[in-house]
């Protein structure tokens, strides 16, 4: 049978080879100044076959008999069909285009199309561009750049993961994030969707790409955009197009591009450095023992001492003197005391600190050496990483090929953090008949991250080491000759940054490959048929190390998880491109496409090991299995309609049926259609080639886009249990060498349907003065209703949660595109390109009953989806307020509450909108003949974060801002206290409660003394111990995201040398960073790239930097 | 030929694309979707005893009753009363949505006619009523007759505190009957994987019995309680130390006490308190000795209830005589109540491995010239220090005021837990706002 189909098929190939043909040459020059025009795409019309003009413009071109036209394409340029006739030679000039809008973009299903002709908005970013960045993560390589885009990278670790979304939310709880579109195939972009509020930042997979194999990237924004995707796009799709050969006469043509990044944090939290570990509590208990002012008893490794609340450091000294052992001064404190030989060796070389005044009175011997301040921050290094690229390419008029080959490693500010990738990536294509093209790309990728502890983690990072007092000293040693910790609660606690860095290790080692094989057939001059078929598979093995005596696994824990995923996408289609007079045009697509997510994974967690600093499974002695299986498919036909009136009138309508195996069956069916229209109004006659308006455009669309749901969401399954109470590890089954199962928490749903999306959009692009200056303004205004949710229940009903179609949001805005060249000489210019954009996305609906749904964070505060809130809003605790907002300010001496402070309120209230108010980048570019100077300034306007950092170190004593302990203060507010019916209530006289009075009483005027207490020991005024909302902050920025100084050696130049080209560049990013927040650099994520951002607790910092690089062309 | 292979690809894909989506491709291969009696009750057991073991129960309401102190983060907080809806979110989701959904499950299953096993069942109902008692001497009156049903109700409607304590006798009343069937035709199968009591129905009817003593004595100030009918229970219920209702836990790492996980994951929360503390080293109690279980009802990784392989107790021999105890004190048949006592207090030491001839013949002697008034105070202290980590210490705290304590902050302290956030957002029908220091029905 395959033998028969092989004969058929090369009996095919034989008899279209038989053709006869003709060789047609020429010449491509431009029509503005005349000059030959390299690079310049030549194809016949209604064949698969094409070449591109050399150096001089020249092209030569075999044409098989029955064809006689000639398609003529180029960059910038207006492209051009040219009938032959029998003419041998046939030679063009080409009218330059306006702007780029006679430039081909790639669209949806890979399908070509000419800018102007769209009733939509899409952004075209040049590979050039992204690779310019220099950012490892082609996510991170788009900040800035394109309207309406907004990305967040979760942390400055290298490798971490960056959130992307496209004009805003559209789903509550699924993935919001575009669709990633690899020469044709839909790739995987997964990466840490949890509430992660511990563990470590890991990738998003979309850092599996490497920048310098992308020739453009184009972002399709809207419904009517995507439509033809289908669901996996309901948020948008970014369109790569990788590098390929080209005809270059089958000369071999080499790029090598090698740089060097060297970065540091760029903002850290302010600590204080006046106090000691310790606390005044325990000084007062002291003197209630007749030890006044006394600061015996710090620094030992007592209980206590987890704050960094002791005696001021001008106070204390070192001593060395062996007589001094705080217990011997104080009977009742034994704990933690040691000799001061041992004391020396174990925790200070300074020696023990002491009160100069103590010294005096007990008669030590003080060194005389004050007591110093160390730096946690010292930990941190000058990250150093590095990236090397390799191509070769060449072409002829039948096949092309391009290879290549790419090493990126990058050393972060954390010791030991570390992210490596190398690529190589194989792109060929040959024209076997005149009718008949195949082609194939592989891309082959190796990502490796060795990752550090962060967040909400007693094992992370920046927790531990922000939390150590002044006077401990991390770095003189982590770890003990028995294996025992050195951290500043004597061991135990959080863990000591040094003992993270070293003895917690996570790596992940991701081989993934990408690739697609094509056959593209033109029937004659109007009908042609493509089939795609795309792989993208994905094989990550990860190990995840806690050592004994981590204060996270006191017992040690190791896990190994082997994973893939595998993507296959099968896309067949048919094209009809038909002129049916000179003004009118009809293009139609019908097509169907085939997909399956397929996930495996396999792991073991062993808790306990036994041999120290032997990371091995065979060293454990309670293992256990999982894994983990997950299929889904879908299958969609589709069509597409086009139709063309006089380069002017454009429509657009396309419908796609799909089904998806994730719904019942009984609704597993759904159709969606869109229409898109542009009027290219410059066209008309009264408005042709005035030199005001050079080119303008409306266009308007229209789209339905649904979206599928979760799998395994249509009946109840058992699992194994793994109880826990919220404060520990919990249990692990078997248990006690028993298996069990209990019934899972969600409602099994059979009457799923899918996500609905309308997406209007009408926008305008309007070209002023010969391309002095463009605008492109865009208004969409999306709906989403039945929205997928997984709806909290009361846990009375048997359940935690219900999955059901429930919820309805929107989300408008405006994008704004400018782009102006302010000065255009021979040697000098100067571009500004500017985007603006404000996607705002609100709840209009959830489930009944419900109120909200949680997205991220803690207990408190929470990032959550209300009804009449903007998706993500920040809810927590506040300061309890009367009606008119006043704070109260405690007047009941008979409550826990300090008197004459804030109290909090009982309930979660809205703290405020996490997402910017709108989002900015601006680049101007400056070159001057070889030279070339842009600097892209990122703006985000508003939007808060929870700077839960800053809460919890207040309670330590360990922030800043708890310098000014001890001094007074009087509360803005006024007297109150909540009674016992819970009303706002007040006393006559305040702190006398004979008398009380419903409402506030009079303003507060009672001076109060703000110190430990307040913070740490009685009152609410650390993020532990009260509400959240004094740390909410405005999370704004304005940037020097990146500026790039570069030089090009003029050609000329290089004429006597091997090189082809040779361009220098230092690029400098997040040089400069203008935030309100206090915290990290805040375009953080505690959770990665989850929905919910707007969390900050103990988030690793974000980074600042050069890049050094050099790129040759052979 | 060209258009023949044309045909062909289109039929085959339109082929390929019916079979494509296949609906048993959406069918979870990770998880069944029904599981036996056998693979339900471990899971039943090992929760239950990891949530009433665990901080929530064993650890919030007895920093109220100054058995622990908790000095750092949360659990300073709750020293110091502040203790929000929010906190016992976890226990309670944890109870209904993870532990008495499968315990209703169990039950039916075990009650299907074509294949019945009344002991099963009664195994089922004895877990049901003591998860019912431990969340409604926490919270009042709670959600149970519109309860566990999924979908068909979101918002369970609450049921009066009374009323769970009918459904908790009646629970107890038919499992006792339910255990003692021994007609193969009503136990079809029976099971193996019981942590509790390996399945033995004889041992699980006991302790129903002593669960019905303990319940019946929670309603001293609200009900006409028939002592006799507890004693009889008592009586009828766990014989023996080695009886004791236990869940058992293991020092490998995932099989860890709860408390124990605390201690050490939570490292530094709580401590010693020196009520606690200081009523075994009094003067006054100690008879010229420290308590001898002063060794080991510590707050450390040392201590009887708190180590790693520690067990986490549900009913106990030693409970069962305190309780024993108060009904000859509340009938005032003293010198009942003082042998009863005399055999708790011993049985107490023998539980706890520990004992001193000295100390014993010292509070011997302390009973029998306590006068009959002061009794019950005398038990109650007893029982206290014996149930180290259980709910009841609290809950005897409520009904008779021992020990003695004074409020750490203010002038009263916490007598119930608020309803969880998850009850005020999404069963708002029903929920009600209570403070910590309002009162359950019985703690009148």
């Amino acid at each position: 049978m395959k033998r028969n189909f092989l004969l058929a098929i090369s009996f095919l190939l034989m008899s279209v080879l038989a053709f006869g043909q003709q060789t047609v040459t020429g010449v491509v020059t431009s029509a503005e100044d005349g000059s030959t025009l390299p690079g310049v795409s030549v194809v016949v019309k209604g064949t698969v076959m094409g070449t591109t003009t050399n150096i001089d413009g020249e092209y030569s071109i075999v044409v098989p008999d029955g064809y006689n036209t000639l398609i003529f394409s180029f960059v910038g340029m207006e492209t051009k069909e040219v009938e032959i006739g029998n003419k041998a030679v046939v030679n063009v000039s080409l009218e330059p285009g306006v702007l780029g809008l006679e430039e081909i973009v790639v669209t949806a299903i890979g399908i070509e199309r000419e800018k102007k002709a769209l009733g939509y908005s899409v952004e075209e970013v040049g590979g050039e561009d992204l690779s310019n960045t220099r950012q490892v993560n082609v996510v991170d390589a788009l900040q800035g750049k394109v309207a309406g885009v907004r990305i967040n990278r979760a942390s400055g670790d290298p490798g971490a993961s960056s959130f992307i979304e496209i004009r805003g939310s559209a789903s509550l709880t699924r993935n919001n994030q575009p669709l990633f579109v690899i020469d044709g195939v839909p790739i995987d972009n997964s990466g840490n969707t949890g509430n992660n509020v511990a563990g470590v930042a890991e990738s998003n997979r979309a850092i599996d790409i490497n920048p310098d194999d992308i020739e453009s990237l184009t972002v399709l924004k809207g419904g009517a955009a995507t439509a033809l995707y289908g669901i996996r796009a309901a948020n948008g799709a970014i369109i790569i197009t990788t590098k390929s050969g080209r005809n270059t006469g089958g000369k071999i043509e080499v790029n090598f591009r090698s740089s060097v990044r060297v970065e540091q944090a760029n903002k850290l939290p302010p600590l204080q450095n006046k106090f000691a570990q310790g606390t005044q509590a325990f000084a007062d208990l002291l003197a209630g023992f007749g030890l006044p002012g006394t600061s015996l008893g710090y620094p030992d490794q007592s209980w206590y001492n987890a704050v960094s609340w002791g005696p001021a450091l001008d106070t204390l000294v070192y001593t060395k003197d062996p007589n001094y052992i705080p217990a011997n001064f104080f009977p009742g404190y034994g704990n933690g005391s040691s000799t001061m030989e041992e004391y020396i060796a174990k925790w200070d070389p300074n020696g023990r600190l002491i009160g100069i005044k103590d010294a005096e009175r007990l008669g030590i011997t003080t060194t005389g050496m004050p007591a110093q301040a160390y730096d946690p921050f010292e930990l941190l290094q000058t990250g150093v990483s590095s990236n090397n690229y390799l191509s070769i390419s060449a072409g002829n008029e039948k096949s092309n090929f391009f290879l290549s080959y790419g090493n990126n490693d990058n050393q972060g500010i954390v010791p030991n953090a570390r992210f490596t990738r190398n690529t190589a990536k194989l792109a060929a294509n040959t024209v076997l008949t005149e009718k008949l093209r195949v082609g194939g790309m592989i891309n082959y990728s190796n990502t490796v991250g060795n990752r550090i502890q962060k967040g909400s983690n007693i094992s992370g990072l920046m927790l531990g080491l922000m939390r150590t007092p002044p006077t401990f000293d991390n770095s003189y040693g982590y770890q003990f000759p028995d294996n025992s910790q050195r951290s500043y609660r004597g061991g135990g606690g959080y863990d000591n940054p040094y003992w993270i860095v070293n003895n917690i290790r996570y790596k992940d080692v991701t081989n993934r490959l990408i690739g697609n094989i094509n056959a593209e057939y033109n029937a004659n001059e109007w009908l042609s048929f493509f089939y795609r078929m795309g792989y993208d598979g994905w094989f990550k093995d990860t190990k995840s190390f806690f050592e004994k005596n981590s204060n996270s696994f006191p017992d040690g824990r190791l896990e190994k998880s082997g994973e893939y995923n595998i993507d296959l996408n099968s896309d067949i289609f048919a094209t009809i491109n038909k002129d049916l007079n000179d003004d009118m045009s009809l293009r139609i697509r019908v097509g169907q496409n085939l997909y399956q997510r397929t996930y495996r994974s396999t792991s073991a967690i062993a808790f306990g090991l036994n041999q120290f600093n032997f990371p091995n499974m065979s060293n454990t002695s309670d293992a256990r299995g999982f894994e983990s299986n997950f299929r889904k498919r879908t299958s969609a036909w589709y069509g597409d309609f086009g139709f063309e009136y006089q380069n002017m009138l454009y429509l657009n309508l396309t419908g796609r049926y799909e089904k998806s195996t994730t719904l019942p069956e009984v609704n597993n069916g759904f159709f969606y259609p869109s229409a898109s229209a542009s009027f290219v109004f410059t066209e008309l006659p009264a408005l042709a080639n005035n030199d005001f308006l050079s080119f303008g455009k409306f266009r308007i669309s229209y789209a339905q886009i649904a979206n599928d749901a979760a799998a395994y969401a249509t009946q109840n399954y058992y699992f194994q249990p793994s109880p826990g109470d919220g404060w520990t590890d919990g249990l692990t089954y078997p248990l006690l060498g028993v298996n069990a199962y209990t019934l899972g928490n969600v409602i099994g749903n059979r009457t799923l349907r899918p996500e609905n999306q309308n997406s209007f959009e009408v926008g305008a692009n309007l070209i002023f003065l010969n391309n002095k200056l463009g605008v492109d303004v865009t208004y969409f205004y999306n709906t989403s209703t039945d929205l997928l949710l997984s709806v909290p229940v009361a846990a009375s009903s048997g359940f935690s949660a219900n999955y059901v179609n429930a919820g309805e949001m929107f989300t408008r805005g405006f994008e704004i595109i400018l782009n102006a060249t302010v000065i255009n000489t021979k040697d000098l210019r100067w571009d500004i390109s500017a985007n603006w954009s404000n996607p705002y996305s609100e709840v209009t609906k959830l489930a009944e009953g419900v109120e909200n749904v949680f997205l991220s964070g803690f207990t408190e505060p929470q990032v959550r989806a209300v009804v009449g809130f903007p998706y993500r809003t920040l809810f927590g605790l506040d300061w309890a307020r009367d009606d008119q907002g006043r704070i109260l300010i405690d007047d009941d001496p008979n409550n826990a509450i300090m008197d004459g402070f804030p109290f909090s309120s009982p309930e979660l209230t809205p703290l405020g909108n996490v997402n910017p108010d709108w989002i900015a980048g601006i680049t101007n570019t400056i070159t001057y003949k070889g030279f070339s100077l842009s600097a892209l300034i990122d703006i985000k306007k508003g939007g808060l974060m929870w700077n839960g950092t800053k809460g919890a170190l207040y309670f330590f004593g360990a922030h800043k801002d708890t310098e000014t302990r001890g001094e007074s203060k009087v509360w803005e507010g006024v007297y109150g206290h909540i009674d016992a019916d819970g009303d706002v209530a007040s006393y006559e006289t305040p702190f006398d409660p004979s008398v009380e009075n419903k409402g506030p009483g009079a303003v507060n005027t009672t001076e109060v003394v703000v110190d430990e207490n307040w913070y740490w020991w009685e009152g609410e005024g650390s993020g532990f111990t009260g509400p959240s909302s004094p740390y909410v902050e405005k999370a704004g920025w304005v940037r020097l995201r990146t500026i790039t100084l570069s030089y090009q050696f003029n050609p000329s130049f290089l004429d006597n040398s091997p090189f082809r080209s040779v361009e220098l560049y230092v690029t400098g990013f997040n040089l400069w960073l203008n935030t309100p927040y206090t915290g990290v650099d805040p375009e953080t994520s505690l959770v990665g790239s989850n929905n919910g951002l707007g969390i900050d607790y103990f988030n690793n910092p974000g980074t600042k930097g050069y890049t050094f690089g050099l790129n040759i062309g052979f | 030929m060209r258009n023949i292979i044309l045909t062909l690809s289109a039929t085959a894909l339109l082929f390929a694309s019916c079979q494509w989506i296949d609906p048993e491709i959406n069918v979870n291969p990770d998880n069944p979707t029904d599981v036996s009696l056998d693979l339900l009750l471990p899971g039943i057991e090992g929760q239950v005893g990891y949530y009433i073991g665990g901080f929530d129960v064993a650890a919030v309401p007895n920093i109220w009753t100054q058995q622990i102190l908790g000095q750092d983060r949360q659990a300073s907080a709750i020293n110091g009363y502040i203790y929000r809806e929010s906190d016992p979110n976890n226990l309670w989701g944890n109870m209904y949505a993870g532990v008495m959904m499968d315990l209703k499950n169990f039950i039916e299953k075990a009650e299907d006619p074509d294949a019945p096993s009344r002991n099963v069942a009664g195994v089922g109902k004895v877990l049901m009523a003591l998860c019912l008692g431990t969340l409604t001497d926490l919270f009042g009156d709670i959600p149970y007759s519109e309860a566990l049903q999924g979908q068909d109700n979101l918002q369970p409607a609450y049921d009066s505190q009374e009323s769970i304590y009918d459904e908790i006798f009646r629970l107890l009343t038919d499992a006792i009957a339910d255990l003692g069937s021994t007609d193969p035709f009503e136990n079809t199968y029976s099971i193996e994987n019981d942590y509790i009591y390996g399945g033995n129905a004889e041992l699980w009817a006991k302790a129903a019995h002593t669960l019905m003593a303990r319940y019946n004595m929670h309603l001293i100030n609200v009900k006409t309680v028939d002592y006799d009918a507890v004693i009889a229970h008592v009586d009828a219920g766990i014989a023996d130390i080695s009886e004791d209702m236990q869940q058992p836990f293991d020092a490998s790492p995932s099989a860890q006490n709860p408390m124990y996980q605390y201690l050490t994951q939570r490292s530094g929360y709580i401590t010693d308190n020196n009520t606690f503390v200081g009523m075994m080293m009094d003067d006054t109690l100690t008879y010229g000795v420290a308590d001898p279980r002063a060794s080991v009802n510590v707050v450390d990784v040392s201590g009887y209830w708190t180590s790693r392989a520690s067990p986490v107790a549900l009913a106990q021999y030693t409970e069962a005589l305190f309780i024993k105890a108060q009904a000859y004190a509340h009938k005032n048949a003293f010198a009942d109540a003082r042998t009863t006592l005399k055999l708790a207090v011993a049985t107490s030491m023998a539980k706890y491995g520990v004992g001193d001839a000295g100390w014993t013949a010292a509070f011997e002697t302390e009973v029998d010239n306590t006068a009959d008034a002061d009794l019950m105070k005398l038990i109650i202290e007893q029982k206290y220090l014996h149930m180290f980590c259980q709910l009841e210490a609290f809950t005897d705290y409520r009904l008779y005021g021992y020990p003695e304590l004074t409020p750490v902050v203010g002038n009263q302290i916490p007598r119930r837990y608020p309803y969880p956030t998850s009850e005020n957002l999404y069963n708002s029908d029903n929920y009600v706002s209570v403070s910590i220091f309002d009162r359950v029905w019985w703690d009148q």
